[in-house]
């Protein structure tokens, strides 16, 4: 990337130098709101940012988009900035608020609610199981490409609050203290949740891969 | 639940299926005490229902990390677009 080829105006360019993905954050500089260090936080935390955004909306154009308001809206809050968390954590749960929103707005037809979500759970009755789980095997059952197919539509018929949990921690595998932090919930609140979507994409996946009791 | 298993959880000395199955996140994460992951292994063993229900809940995971590996990579000009859009946008800020 060169500098010299961002639209030139009037105003001084964005930054002066180029970033590099290689070189630390300047946290203390990006809190000054220096530019060049803000872009060097754009150079290095765009791609996995970009990847996160685009599982939650699974649309590239609308990624591209939120994302580039979550750096926006990220250097025109730096000052709210605490240091209580890392700043990659602050941008991203900037981002990820930014994504689920937009994810409310177009809400797809095949969207469940929540109360699709508790019926997808398993039932017990006096602590016991009501129905005997049957027996899986989806490796053997269908092709690869066809599961992850299956997976993907089951995760974007979740409400987009179980989605995202979904996605920060069995698709990014971040710790649950950082999903938690990220999504501004309890550790606690953060289990149950995706507890509760993990047993509801089961359940999904079940009417496919359930066949052999 | 076998019939062992009513027993002892009569004589509070093991977990039911829906008690087993509120910390089956604690249990695969690792943060579990000794004594509660011990009664949680000992009734997975003894369990028709809960030892399968766990292979399938670990089997969904396992798909849904399978899933995600097909996402394409960022666009390449990925960045210098958000520049431009920052530097649109900052100028006037």
């Amino acid at each position: 990337m060169n500098p010299s080829t961002y639209p030139t105006s009037d105003h001084a360019p964005l930054i002066s130098k180029q970033p590099s993905h290689t070189e630390p954050l300047d946290i203390d500089a990006i809190l000054d709101g220096d530019r060049d260090a803000f872009a060097q936080l754009v150079v290095q935390e765009s791609p996995r940012l970009f990847r996160v955004i685009v599982r939650i909306l699974r649309d590239e154009d609308e990624a591209r988009s939120v994302m580039q308001e979550t750096f926006l809206q990220a250097y025109q809050r730096l000052h709210t900035f605490r240091r209580e968390a890392k700043l990659t954590t602050w941008l991203y749960a900037i981002g990820i608020n930014l994504a689920r929103a937009a994810l409310r707005k177009t809400r797809r037809y095949n969207t469940l609610e929540e109360a699709d979500i508790e019926r997808l759970q398993p039932t017990f009755a006096k602590g016991m199981f009501v129905q005997q789980p049957k027996t899986w095997n989806p490796q053997k059952q269908v092709e690869r490409s066809e599961r992850q197919q299956l997976v993907r539509k089951a995760i974007d018929q979740l409400p987009p609050d179980y989605r995202t949990v979904v996605v920060l921690r069995d698709l990014e595998q971040l710790s649950t203290a950082e999903a938690a932090r990220i999504l501004e919930i309890s550790e606690g609140a953060l289990r149950v949740r995706l507890h509760r979507a993990r047993q509801a994409l089961r359940a999904l996946l079940e009417k496919h891969f359930g066949g052999d009791s | 639940m076998m019939v062992i298993q009513k027993i002892k959880h009569l004589l509070g000395r093991s977990l039911t299926c829906e008690e087993v199955n509120q910390i089956i996140v604690d249990y695969l994460e690792d943060d579990l005490p000794p004594r509660q992951k011990a009664l949680f292994e000992e009734h997975i063993a003894m369990c028709q229902c809960c030892g399968p229900y766990l292979d399938q809940y670990r089997t969904t995971i396992d798909m849904v990390k399978e899933s995600g590996e097909a996402v394409p990579p960022p666009p390449e000009e990925l960045v210098e677009a958000t520049m431009m859009f920052l530097n649109k946008h900052l100028d006037a800020f």
